[in-house]
């Protein structure tokens, strides 16, 4: 059993004493790379404990694609799979790849820009 | 760059370049902006030579870690004093020192343009919005003279031979380029590939190529009170498709936020398109756009990736190349959403 409070917690309160009681006291250059601080915690911390998750998602999507390698396989090799094979010509114009990789790319918004998450074409 | 510590011999070398009697170099500070390069603020005072009289300049000189992936200071000043000579709104460039014993590293003057670059409050500012017509026909009459200067010109050419042959094909051309720029990462980039991949398939004809900035963006001019007063950052110049600079402005990871106005977050396409068309009565193929918006959006996605690994394993540790590296999703969703648009305009792909 680790002490309290947890790796979110302190990331949290850190950010919130950047943001609350070092910014105003600083000069806008200053100011400037003390946002971008709180920026990286508060990616860090929604990463927090979601790579399971995400890694599952990835590999649910890409079972469609590459069937039960997608299960075992190394994700850093499916992806490498992907991206060769899109680049030779297999999925040209498939929704079905390119609803994959905007379930990807929405995956890694939520983490490093949620607002930038713009609903699909209709 | 320490270069107030080097100020006496940069005086030493001003005043034999310049062949004055006397000079001083007052009020030196360090500016703002350039990742790979240093820019510093410095006034001359100079009795006698070629730059008789008071003169406000900026030093721009190599950051000491620079990375070797843009053109050098000497070859910046020959596309400033070609841009210059076109009357192209650039800082005058006026003293050109290859020896890195002066200030320690290569460098040149040049004239400081007042007001500011920066993007975020430039697409916020009421002054810019007052007058955004105007600075969206200017910025399309600059552009028109910077795609006037040609390789088919033998002096052009030849002073311009470091930027080598003009691609036979510009579109294919970067495909192949970032493709290989892909290929030197550690991590695979399957959306980036997606994007080259239709850029592939639907790449424009042959156009005869023209000097193109590279690198032209809101961020990269400088404006005061409205008024445009400099376009920065030539490092990426190139031979090039004319309608790549358009793009790139009009992609939208460029408009900061003011995505309703396709030029820059600044203006509508319109007053661009008829300052352009002022100066180059043929205009360019507008029709392209998108496609060379989607250019641009996978060539900001790739370079923020190559930020990131500058600095996970550049050597280059900074807290803003890291955030830029987590930054390629947003222009990897722009691709995306775009290509579906257009291909669903075009009835399938």
């Amino acid at each position: 059993m680790r002490d309290r409070p947890d790796a979110a917690d302190l990331l949290a309160t850190a950010r919130k004493a950047v943001l609350d009681e070092l910014v105003p006291l600083l000069p806008p250059e200053a100011q400037y790379v003390a946002r971008m601080a709180a920026n990286a915690m508060a990616v860090a911390l929604r990463e927090l404990g979601t790579a399971p998750a995400d890694e599952a998602a990835e590999r649910r999507d890409l079972r469609v694609l590459f069937g039960r390698d997608a299960d075992t396989a190394d994700v850093a090799d499916l992806s490498r799979r992907l991206a060769r094979e899109i680049r030779s010509g297999r999925h040209d114009a498939s929704a079905e790849v390119h609803a994959i990789l905007l379930a990807d790319v929405r995956r890694r918004l939520a983490l490093c820009n949620p607002r930038a998450i713009e609903s699909p074409p209709a | 760059m320490d270069l107030i510590a080097r100020l006496p011999a940069l005086h030493d070398w001003v005043r034999a370049a310049t062949g004055a009697d006397a000079v001083s170099l007052t009020g030196a500070r360090r500016l703002s902006g350039g990742a790979i390069q240093e820019n510093w603020a410095v006034d001359l005072d100079s009795e006698g030579g070629s730059l008789d009289g008071r003169h406000a300049l900026v030093l721009r000189g190599d950051a000491p870690s620079g990375v070797a992936v843009s053109r050098s200071r000497a070859e910046e000043f020959a596309l400033l004093e070609v841009a210059f000579a076109a009357g192209v709104t650039v800082p005058e460039p006026l003293l050109l020192c290859v020896d890195a014993r002066v200030v320690g590293v290569p460098f040149y003057l040049m004239r400081r343009a007042s007001g500011t670059a920066a993007a975020f409050r430039m697409v916020k500012d009421p002054a810019v919005a007052a007058k955004a017509d105007a600075l969206a026909e200017r910025l399309g009459e600059e552009l028109a003279r910077i795609h006037a200067i040609r390789p088919d010109d033998p002096a052009m050419r030849a002073r311009l031979a470091f930027l080598g042959e003009p691609p036979a094909n510009a579109a294919l051309a970067r495909v192949a380029e970032y493709r290989a720029h892909l290929d030197a990462l550690p991590t695979a980039h399957p959306v980036l590939e997606w994007g080259l991949r239709w850029l592939e398939r639907h790449a424009p004809p042959q156009v005869p190529a023209t000097l193109c900035h590279g690198d032209f963006r809101t961020g990269n001019y400088m404006v005061d009170d409205g008024q445009l007063t400099a376009l920065l950052d030539w490092e990426f110049a190139s031979w090039s498709d004319p309608m790549e600079d358009l793009g790139y402005i009009c992609a939208k990871a460029w408009r900061f936020g003011a995505t309703g106005k396709r030029l820059g977050g600044i203006a509508p396409l319109d007053p661009f398109k008829r300052g352009y068309a002022r100066v180059a009565p043929a205009g360019l193929p507008w029709g392209q756009l998108d496609y060379w918006e989607i250019m641009g959006t996978v060539r900001w996605g790739l370079v923020a990736v190559q930020q990131g690994e500058r600095h996970i394993s550049g050597g280059q540790a900074s807290l803003e190349l890291a955030l830029t590296g987590r930054m390629v999703a947003e222009m990897e969703q722009d691709l995306l959403l775009q290509i579906a648009r257009v291909d669903a305009a075009a009835g399938g792909s």
